[in-house]
């Protein structure tokens, strides 16, 4: 009897597979590839670079598709979960090239993008990495684009910026993640070129820490008129809490990990009163960041704050499917990545670039000017231009 | 001065929330014997259920810890039914993969249920108090006195009640107790449940001083671990002086020497203690 079941819904059920299969037939599909932390602490993270990738997959299918070659395609964002552990991202990136033959993948994680330069050029796929780690684009690779700034860029006007405030002894709470240790090299060359000093340097797991009265007590028995914290929003606006309650009165300065709008979900705007720290998109003074916040909002939820990842994100996947529509292939990423620099400005082709990224540097560092904000007086202050 | 006793405080607070993680956990030890893994994410799932009660529902602060704390007692006692009862006969390897496998369900149910955001849980007491110059905040005070509390309750509650008898008639002779009419499913959920909902009070009473968000039981679920190791698997009193011995450690081993090695000491404590007095301070041995 029970094997007469098996027959019959077999019999039912294969047709109809049939069918599911010929429509993804009919409409030919390039896909991209996404790794990044989709569970695990760092998950709102990678959501929100996902969600980017989303939102400009969702309006270039609505307008049925890119053409080329004369072909049209529709493009689907291929995503997996690396917990931002670069093992699992080459595990992601070997399986995304082999099974959905994609010319590109994302990753928001130095550890995993240096991880996939080891391979890419050799398996043939353009590593999009969202990180400011500047050795990314020093080794030479031809298939590397890096989406944000330079560490260098915010290290060194954050720096300026500490020292025309009157800012001389600095504390440091570092994340232990790899990002925190290079940001924090570089912050101590910088800050030493200054003249300035350094009194401790207390590491914290951002993620996993339960408590920072350890660190905070510590550092702050240094007497430092600035301390800087480098890691995620959250964690870092519980960090300035804290610090405040244990009585510290002096300024912040902030890694650009951390975003001063997602930071006041968690802390008080007059507790982070002299915060340095990098403008958040929809302040800056970028004429396409406030339409792309509304957009994002209607798309994910009026709670939902629009980040600079998700802008990245969202304008990188842009770039790259007019890349292949110049380059006339979905495939040959050499002739894909060549075409890249001839997709500025984005403002020609009717898409908002809301970081306003304009260029292209031959070594696939995206160029853009980038800005840094001040809390003074409960608000934050007009953003100040970085160049670099 | 005032940073040794700033210090001091800070390692007081952390040992007592580490203990209250660590009691439950205890409880479920010393009786079932099974390495409950998933602690932590039912932690994790209690701070979640009272900030949802606090923020959508302005539930009073302590009626929502103790809704939190009969909401998890049931689930709990419901995970004992349909994961671990049916394990109890099988080897014990069983229990040990389905405890983790239940700790990966947790967490990604809570991603898809609550989402990956970082919550701030409302608090009406995290005014700072100084004290001769040592800073803290009622909600921290909140801690090591609730520790204190359920700690002797629990223990009151397991000396002297009826009902706490039969959990310790189970723990010292299953066989023995089952003779005398006992039944051992009963004690069984009863333990799970009241181990959950001590989890639940942990998570209401620590979650304002810290985030609200899907791995947030991962760390205290270690650290708990460690504490039972070094108190001694299944004692009460071992999870108190446990507790309290890691933050104190953590607190003054951080504050003097370095940060980065806060938790080398933590760690370093349970490789010691495995290697010279295995069942810990106050264990009666392994079975």
């Amino acid at each position: 009897m029970r094997k007469k079941h098996i027959g019959i819904i077999l019999t039912l059920i294969f047709p109809v597979g049939l069918l599911m299969t010929a429509t993804a037939w009919g409409a030919d599909v390039v896909k991209i590839g996404y790794s990044g932390p989709l569970s695990g602490g760092a998950a709102k993270y990678g959501k929100n670079c996902e969600a980017g990738m989303i939102m400009a997959m969702d309006e270039i299918n609505a307008k049925g598709g890119i053409t080329v070659a004369g072909k049209k395609y529709k493009i689907e964002i291929a995503s997996l979960d690396d917990r931002y552990k670069p093992d699992l991202t080459v595990q992601n990136a070997r399986r995304m090239t082999s099974l959905d033959k994609v010319p590109a993948v994302f990753c928001p994680h130095s550890g995993g993008i240096l991880a996939m330069m080891n391979f890419n050029e050799k398996d043939g796929f353009i590593v999009m990495g969202y990180t400011t780690h500047p050795k990314t684009v020093e080794m030479g690779n031809k298939l590397i684009i890096r989406m944000p700034p330079d560490i260098r860029a915010y290290a060194s006007a954050f720096s300026d910026k500490a020292k025309e405030r009157g800012i001389k002894k600095v504390a440091a709470i570092p994340g232990v993640h790899e990002y925190a240790k290079i940001w924090m090299d570089i912050f101590k060359e910088e800050w030493a070129k200054r003249g300035g000093v350094l009194t401790d340097v207390s590491s914290a797991d951002y993620m996993k820490e339960t408590d920072f009265y350890t660190h905070l007590t510590k550092v702050i028995a240094g007497k430092p008129d600035g301390i800087l914290l480098i890691g995620a929003s959250e964690p870092a606006g519980l960090i300035v809490k804290q610090a405040r309650e244990l009585g510290y009165k002096g300024k912040f300065i902030l890694g650009d990990q951390a975003k001063l709008d997602e930071m006041t979900k968690v802390v008080s705007i007059d507790k982070l009163e002299g915060t340095i720290a990098v403008t958040p998109l929809t302040n800056r003074p970028i004429k396409d960041a406030p339409a792309f916040g509304k957009a994002y909002q209607k798309r994910f939820g009026e709670a939902e704050a629009p980040t600079f990842e998700s802008a990245s994100h969202y304008e990188t996947v842009y770039i790259l499917a007019y890349a292949m529509e110049i380059a006339g292939t979905v495939s040959d990423v050499i002739k894909i990545r060549a075409a890249i620099p001839q997709v500025f400005p984005l403002e020609k082709r009717g898409t908002l670039a809301p970081t306003g990224v304009y260029g292209l540097r031959d070594n696939g560092a995206q160029l853009r000017i980038t800005y840094g904000t001040e809390v003074i007086g409960g608000k934050w202050t007009e953003p100040f231009g970085i160049r670099y | 001065m005032v940073l040794f006793f700033q210090q001091l405080v800070n390692g007081i607070m952390l040992g007592a929330a580490y203990s209250l993680v660590a009691l439950g956990l205890t409880l479920i030890y010393g009786i079932l014997h099974i390495p409950n893994f998933a602690h932590g994410h039912k932690y994790m799932w209690a701070a979640f259920t009272s900030l949802f009660l606090v923020v959508n529902f302005h539930t009073n602060y302590w009626v929502s810890l103790v809704i939190a704390m009969v909401v998890l007692g049931f689930v709990g006692a419901g995970v004992e039914r349909l994961v671990y009862r049916p394990l109890r006969n099988a080897p014990h390897v069983n229990s040990f993969i389905a405890a983790i496998g239940l700790l990966l369900f947790l967490e990604s149910l809570s991603l898809i249920f609550w989402g990956a955001d970082f919550r701030r849980f409302p608090t009406l007491y995290d005014k700072p108090i100084h004290i001769f110059g040592v800073a803290i905040t009622l909600q921290r005070l909140l801690v090591i006195v609730a520790a204190a509390l359920f700690i002797i309750l629990l223990q009151v509650f397991i000396k002297r009640t009826w009902l706490g008898a039969t959990i310790e008639a189970v723990a010292q002779n299953p066989e023995g107790a089952q003779l005398v009419g006992i039944s051992i499913d009963r004690v069984s959920s009863l333990t799970f449940g009241i181990g959950t909902s001590l989890a639940a009070a942990a998570a209401t009473l620590i979650a304002p001083i810290f985030l609200v968000y899907p791995t947030m039981g991962a760390m205290p679920n270690l650290k708990a671990f460690v504490v039972i190791i070094i108190g001694g698997m299944g004692s009460i009193p071992g999870a108190v002086i446990g507790g309290l011995m890691l933050g104190l450690m953590e607190a003054l081993g951080g504050g003097y020497i370095s940060t980065d090695y806060k938790d080398l000491f933590a760690f370093g404590a349970l490789v010691t203690f495995l290697t010279f007095r295995p069942t810990g301070l106050f264990g009666k041995g392994v079975r």
